[in-house]
């Protein structure tokens, strides 16, 4: 809402300046320029998935013509069941959304719930544990300490199964931080007094007035988790030992390495479009909301 | 009589938080004037009493004290020891600190990462300004799909886009060297040349990153008062002045942002070199965890772990530094 009215108002002031710059002589030049210039890094952007979509409905011998093909001559679909035939592609589909599901709802609840307390409740040492949130989320995340952690879920006997890349992650400061502020800021005080009058526990108006109140939040920190987790790579690469245990992600790696010869490179490229097609519908769905999200996000951190 | 002032707290029948804070308020200042004694005790009574509250919170704890903060603590003790992970562990001092610091291997991953902190840091700061300033101008064309263009890879995963950039930057076949051909250079060895090498990493992460910051810097935009640039304008500003005076000082925090932001990018960079060029050609994209995941886990050899373990912690105490020098800046000009 604010963020709205502060780019209306934006709006306005470089309406002027633009304006003003209209006059000048270069002004054409320079448009021409820019836009050439936002055209190019655009068609940079988006190269990657122009590359992902043909080489996944080439054959391979056009693959790997001499001088290289951008476009199939003939489309072919086989790419895609040979995928299917050669390798368990369904069954990494099914692990990356176990976990990246797992994960989120873990996130969602124990964010918005120890959001909720630092937001609501007033409680002896609140303000230091709150710095303390706040000084991890600035702190490098755990990437350093990856062979202590490796061994760690060793000790566990956590090797190879999918609770290494759930549990550790369901708390992560940052989205504490960002759902402190969703709750102080749309849950009104005199709502939560109304519901203490009416006898409500501190877990029931959690549960039944400050989790309603702020699921455009949840949706955003929600989202914004699904697509990391769905992303991620390092530590399923650590933990993920047999192949039917793998993410898409360390299973499309595992594969890039194995077809050095060159033979499975269409199924590799039908497999990559699979794999990045999740995440960009979520993004295309949720779109606004999560831009949104982060700009506002941005005004606060 | 403590159970059940704690029972009610926890069902919380009669009073407001704001009441509560008052009570409490009154309960503290109440103590701190009878005896020392009896004040720890009602200050224990008081955290006693909250016992809802800590336990709510206590999963952030713990969780990062057993995962996170532990294995820090371990990876000390572990680079005090020499260890392969199967045979007994050995006591070595300051030994494997003393190998990697020497290691021709170490010290080219370190003058590596050296060179991509110089290239991405300033780039990482740099582009994203440029583009969120860009993106901002309210009549721009297609503004919106601009900026939809441009997050788009943030939402992909770095590693699956980097096999496609592994084709992309291929020597023979590649569909770079293939453009290139089109107006007559080339072809490059791109993943293989020493020097060349450099390219698809830096341009991969540079891809995958500009959108999130970029989104960030144009956060910041929108938040500055637009009296402030009402008043340049009567001043007589011109735009380049309004940019460098007014938009570029208010927007520090961010400029700060993105510094942290992406020196801790550069400085856990894994993906890029792991698939498009597994670190090589002889070692001149091997970054810091790339290396320490290579002889912690055993991909070169058998595993070292405590060689892994005084990288890692000489990462984390790099890493810690850089941060707090990059906040203290801000704070030191902050308090101007």
């Amino acid at each position: 809402m604010s963020a709205e009215t502060a780019s209306s108002q934006a709006d306005n002031a470089d309406t002027r300046l633009l304006k003003a710059r209209r006059r000048s002589a270069g002004s054409v030049l320079t448009r021409v320029l820019l836009y050439g210039f936002l055209v190019v890094v655009s068609i940079i952007c988006l190269a990657p998935f122009y590359f992902m979509i043909s080489g996944s409905l080439m054959d391979r011998g056009e693959m790997f013509k001499i001088p290289p093909q951008f476009w199939p001559q003939t489309l072919i679909f086989e790419n895609y069941t040979e995928l299917f035939r050669r390798f368990p592609f369904l069954t990494y589909m099914r692990n990356s959304v176990i976990i990246a599901t797992a994960q989120t709802t873990g996130v969602l609840f124990f964010s918005s719930l120890i959001g909720y307390i630092f937001a609501k409740r007033q409680f002896p040492g609140k303000r230091w544990m709150f710095y303390v949130v706040l000084i991890t989320a600035i702190l490098p995340n755990g990437q350093t300490t990856i062979i202590p952690f490796y061994l760690l879920m060793v000790e566990f006997n956590w090797v190879n199964t999918f609770w290494p890349l759930i549990i550790p992650w369901w708390a992560p400061p940052l989205s504490i931080f960002l759902m402190r502020q969703y709750i102080s800021a749309g849950v009104p005080d005199e709502l939560m007094d109304a519901a203490r009058l009416d006898g409500e526990s501190m877990m029931g108006i959690y549960f039944r007035i400050v989790l309603p109140l702020v699921v455009p939040g949840l949706v955003v920190v929600g989202i914004l988790q699904f697509i990391a987790v769905w992303n991620d790579f390092l530590y399923g690469l650590l933990i993920l030992k047999t192949d039917e245990m793998r993410t898409v992600t360390v299973a499309l790696t595992e594969m890039s390495r194995r077809t050095q010869a060159a033979t499975l490179y269409g199924p590799l490229f039908a497999g990559i479009v699979l794999a990045t097609l999740p995440t960009i519908i979520l993004y295309f769905v949720f779109q606004r909301r999560l831009t949104q999200g982060i700009l506002s996000g941005a005004l606060r951190g | 009589m403590q159970s059940s002032t704690t029972f009610t707290y926890w069902s919380d029948r009669r009073r407001g938080s704001g009441i509560g804070v008052a009570q409490a308020a009154t309960t503290l200042a109440a103590s701190q004037a009878t005896s020392p004694k009896s004040s720890r005790r009602m200050k224990v009574a008081e955290v006693a009493r909250h016992w809802p509250e800590y336990l709510c919170i206590a999963p952030f704890f713990v969780l990062f004290a057993v995962f996170f903060a532990y294995p820090i603590a371990w990876s000390f003790v572990l680079s005090l020891q020499r260890w392969d992970g199967v045979t007994e562990a050995r006591w070595v001092g300051l030994d494997n600190y003393r190998f990697v610091l020497n290691d021709s291997v170490t010290r080219q991953m370190f003058s590596n990462t050296l060179l991509y902190l110089i290239i991405l840091v300033p780039l990482g700061v740099l582009l994203p300004m440029m583009f969120g300033v860009i993106l901002n101008i309210p009549q721009l064309r297609f503004r919106g799909a601009f900026r939809t263009i441009l997050f788009i890879p943030v939402v992909t995963s770095v590693v699956v886009i980097g096999i496609v950039w592994r084709l992309v930057f291929g020597t023979a076949n590649g569909w770079l060297n293939g453009l290139l051909a089109h107006v007559g250079l080339g072809p490059y060895n791109w993943l293989k040349d020493a020097q060349l090498a450099h390219v698809p990493i830096v341009s991969l992460t540079i891809w995958a990153g500009l959108g999130f910051s970029t989104l960030i810097v144009l956060g910041g935009l929108q938040s500055i008062d637009q009296d402030i640039y009402d008043a340049a304008k009567v001043d007589g500003a011109s735009g380049f002045n309004t940019f460098w005076k007014i938009t570029l000082p208010l927007m520090r925090p961010i400029v700060i942002f993105l510094l942290i932001a992406s020196t801790i990018q550069v400085m856990t960079m894994f993906s890029q070199p792991y698939v498009v060029t597994r670190g090589g050609p002889a070692n001149q994209t091997l970054t810091p965890l790339l290396h320490i995941y290579n002889i912690g886990i055993g991909a070169t050899g058998a595993p070292r772990i405590g060689d892994a373990a005084a990288l890692s912690f000489i990462l984390s105490a790099a890493m810690f530094v850089v941060v707090f020098v990059q906040l203290g800046l801000t704070r030191l000009k902050g308090g101007e």
